[in-house]
């Protein structure tokens, strides 16, 4: 491990509980940059790499109070001009609604039609006006906390909505359509294991692990019992599969803190 | 012997102020050129520099920029201001006059 990923390593540990921000990345990026320019010369006089990496940490000093008070920026978004702006258009959006709703029903006499079709258009705007402001955050600090949770909800609502397209407007019988519903848990590992391999800076691949045999699993489950027509008992299939993850996950988390434990 | 802590108190932000009047600069240089003139008595942390380079910032007495680094990350320089420039003639001026009047205390005589 070079001395510019200890320290960044180093940050990250330090940072960990910070929210993402202009502030917190400049900072972030400063200490980086006096503890590379410090380290170069410890190393230009023939300093060995960790008795490098313990004399620059030692003169970062104190930060603690900066990086607490960036730790209580989230509170302080609401003065940010670009949110102010985006709650007033949300605030003008729903107004304009509103107003559409009641020249429906006043003029046209169609206030249940207005009902249904304005209002859950309206939540539908703001959920993705809401869904892309994260995303556009999350991709510019790199940071994919919700991401995957985002590709999972517009998963899920358009599988959902699959289902009664089926049902209602091609007149599939729902014993039939119900099984869009199957592929939102199918849906929502893929889109762990795509947060993961692709948008994530640290790869995690006891998730990706997990995902793949949990949708094995499944497959194997539904395969199965589609063939066979034996859907009890063979949903113990995807409990051994769980069960074998959960048990997984325990023992690579032990010799996560086993190593931890060594190395101090 | 005072600490540097003692030393520094009050004056880390003129001192920082002389240094960028030399010429722009960046956290770690700032700290080493305080510790390198220091002779040994005193010593400075980034994390102290850094909180005076932020109260700074706000009082418009500094600018920064980010330039090169080595090793892969980047350096933030600072560069002083104008009003800093009127603010640091202020502080020296206020410093020279204490200087004189504490040697005339604390060593006796007439100056």
């Amino acid at each position: 491990m070079t001395l510019l990923d200890r320290f960044k390593a180093y940050l990250n540990s330090q940072f960990k509980l910070v929210p993402p921000g202009r502030e917190a990345a400049e900072l972030r990026e400063e200490m980086l940059g006096n503890l590379m320019s410090h380290a170069m010369e410890l190393k230009a006089e023939g300093m060995d790499d960790d008795a490098v990496y313990a004399r620059c940490i030692e003169s970062l000093g104190d930060y603690t109070e900066a990086i607490n008070a960036l730790r209580g920026k989230p509170l302080q978004v609401v003065r940010d001009p670009k949110f102010q702006r985006s709650v007033l258009m949300l605030v003008t959006f729903s107004l304009l609604c509103v107003t559409a709703y009641i020249l429906m029903g006043v003029l046209g006499k169609l206030w249940a039609v207005g009902a249904y079709t304005i209002f859950p258009a309206m939540a539908i705007a703001m959920y993705v006006f809401a869904t892309a402001a994260i995303l556009k955050r999350n991709v510019r600090f790199r940071r994919h906390y919700t991401t995957d949770f985002i590709i999972l909800s517009y998963g899920a609502i358009f599988l959902t909505a699959l289902f009664f397209v089926l049902w209602l407007a091609c007149g599939v019988s729902p014993a039939v359509a119900w099984v869009s519903f199957v592929y939102i848990p199918v849906w929502a590992l893929l889109s762990v294991i795509f947060t993961t391999l692709v948008l994530r800076k640290r790869k995690v691949w006891l998730i990706v692990w997990i995902a793949l045999v949990m949708m094995t699993s499944v497959a194997v489950f539904l395969t199965a019992a589609a063939v066979t027509g034996l859907w009890h008992p063979l949903w113990i299939i995807v409990v051994a599969g769980a069960l074998a993850c959960g048990f997984a996950s325990v023992f690579a988390l032990n010799a996560k803190i086993d190593k931890k434990a060594k190395n101090g | 012997m005072a600490n540097s802590g003692d030393i520094l108190r009050g004056h880390t932000e003129t001192i920082i102020l002389r240094i960028l009047s030399e010429g722009d600069s960046y956290g770690y240089e700032i700290a080493k050129a305080i510790i390198d003139g220091g002779e040994g008595v005193i010593d400075v942390k980034d994390a102290t520099i850094y909180t005076a380079f932020r109260r700074m910032e706000e009082d418009g007495l500094l600018t920064t920029y980010w330039g090169d680094g080595v090793g892969g990350a980047r350096r933030r320089y600072y560069k002083i201001t104008d009003k800093g420039k009127e603010v640091y003639a202020a502080k020296l001026k206020e410093w020279k006059q204490a200087s004189r009047i504490l040697t005339k205390l604390i060593e006796g005589g007439n100056l």
